[in-house]
């Protein structure tokens, strides 16, 4: 059935347009008239019996001199009631010649608005500033309000991909009188260490160590102590005791360690926040598909707008709702805030800081919370996170490295045979 | 003939088919013609009998020369 409601809907605007009538049929049988009329070819919608002998019905503008001779044959009489439909609207439009011009002019405005560019919408973009898309849109000519031909969204995708390294992926397309741009950043790949140069694993971090996994050069520390940040995890000196030439290697291997991140947050008992001074004046606004067109300007500084009533225009081209409201005035005071409250906030904001500072590859294995309230109404929070995390970060060293693939007993052996 | 050619029923051109959705809705295809229409029954002539629909606001909503659809608080229909 909704395959015949779109039947219907597709015919009904056809309908419309080629023109259509209502019309009452009287007489003793107008279901007579109804078969003659569908023998004869002619589509009747819209049937209503309005009375024990008269029937309202629709039918196509063009058929009503026909059903009239049908309806004389069978004593019926059919006279119209209503005439709807482009045709007939177009005729009430002739003696009307400043509606029509100024629809004219509208269909027409609405035409020529259909060939620009409206709107121009970035996204995608977190580390690249939104300006270095808008320069290459200035290079590139591109611009609101210039016609829609003349922008080629390919070459526009390419040149912004071309304009800067940071971007790995832009496309541009039209949608309407709308220029959307995509744009991927990319993805910064890290260095690759120089294994050229000796060098140890050092600690880049205070903490204490859970585990250390020394894949070339020799351990420094062993699982339990606790390191300072500069302090030498993996030594890439393997120089043998009473040797006469240093080896030196380029460490490296994972030491995972327990760091702790403090955070402390101290919140006051009072806040300074907007509310309603008591002052308030009417508000009235025009959107049109959504954007505002016509404002009230608002007679305060700081204000809160609350919409008591909106009303929405049907049967338009573009959605048009017209918002009635009140503007409040909004001053700043000092609130006390419930301790409770203050408490739960430092919290969370202290917990967020501590967060903030742990690794993004890190395990999270402890959290300690501590809250006091200091003698003038504040309070503290403070968090401690202990999280499990890789500090060792490579650090050159003074030498020569040793030669490639040897051993360290091997080379010790060489040096005693010279 | 049909079942022969392993064909489905509602293929024969002078076969009445009726769809209904919900209570309201109703589409006849095939029919031959209006014998009464009152907003409280609809008769219809088909090749296998009266098709009689009874309900409260009835609105032939549309008629062509083999469709009718018929929209109302439909309560019965019957074939006689």
């Amino acid at each position: 059935m909704p395959k015949d409601a779109g039947v219907r809907l597709r015919q009904s605007k056809w309908n419309f347009i080629k023109g259509y009538v209502m019309m009452r049929v009287e007489g003793r049988s107008p279901e007579r008239l109804l078969n003659c009329m569908l023998q004869a070819g002619m589509r009747v919608w819209s049937v209503r019996r309005i009375a024990q002998n008269a029937i309202t019905a629709e039918i196509r503008a063009g058929d009503f001199a026909r059903l009239c001779v049908l309806a004389r044959d069978i004593r019926c009489s059919a006279h119209i009631v209503e005439r709807r439909g482009m045709p007939f609207l177009l005729c009430r439009l002739r003696t009307r010649k400043t509606l029509a011009l100024c629809l004219g002019l509208g269909f027409l405005l609405v035409l020529l608005a259909q060939t620009r560019v409206w709107a121009i919408d970035i996204k995608g973009l977190y580390i690249i500033p939104q300006s270095v898309i808008e320069d290459v849109l200035e290079r590139q000519g591109i611009y609101i309000g210039m016609p829609r031909g003349a922008v080629v969204p390919l070459r526009l995708g390419n040149e912004i991909r071309a304009h800067d390294e940071r971007i790995a992926w832009a496309g541009a397309h039209l949608d309407g009188v709308a220029l959307s741009i995509r744009v991927v950043e990319a993805k910064v790949i890290p260095a690759r260490p120089d294994k050229s140069k000796p060098a140890d694993v050092a600690a880049q971090k205070d903490g204490i160590i859970a585990r250390v996994t020394a894949l070339s050069g020799k351990a420094a520390v062993e699982e339990g102590d606790a390191v300072r940040s500069g302090d030498t995890l993996i030594r890439g000196d393997i120089t043998r005791e009473g040797a006469q030439k240093r080896v030196l290697v380029h460490a490296c291997g994972e030491v995972m360690a327990r760091v702790y991140y403090t955070a402390e947050k101290t919140l006051p008992a009072t806040r300074a926040a907007m509310g309603r001074s008591g002052s308030f004046s009417e508000y009235h606004a025009l959107y049109i598909a959504g954007r505002p067109i016509l404002l009230h300007q608002a007679p305060y500084d700081a204000y809160e707008i609350v919409p008591d009533r909106q009303t929405a225009m049907k049967g338009l081209v573009l959605p048009v709702r017209v918002v009635r409201g009140s503007c409040y005035e909004l001053v700043l005071r000092q609130t006390p805030m419930a301790r409770e409250e203050l408490l739960a906030e430092a919290l969370f904001l202290a917990e967020l800081e501590a967060l903030w500072m742990v690794e993004k590859d890190a395990r999270i294995l402890d959290k300690q919370t501590q809250t006091r309230q200091n003698g003038d109404g504040s309070v503290t929070a403070t968090v401690t996170v202990c999280a499990l995390e890789e500090i060792g970060v490579s650090r050159v060293i003074a030498g020569e490295l040793a030669p490639a693939g040897q051993t360290p007993g091997e080379i010790q052996n060489e040096i005693q045979n010279e | 003939m049909l079942r022969a050619l392993d064909l489905p029923q509602e293929t024969a051109p002078d076969v009445q088919k009726i769809t209904m959705v919900g209570r309201n809705d109703l589409l006849v295809e095939n029919h031959a013609g209006v014998m009464r229409y009152d907003d409280a029954v609809v008769r219809l002539r088909t090749h296998e009998g009266v098709l009689t629909v009874t309900g409260k606001e009835l609105t032939l909503l549309e008629m062509a020369n083999t469709r009718a659809y018929i929209q109302g608080a439909i309560a019965s229909i019957g074939m006689e």
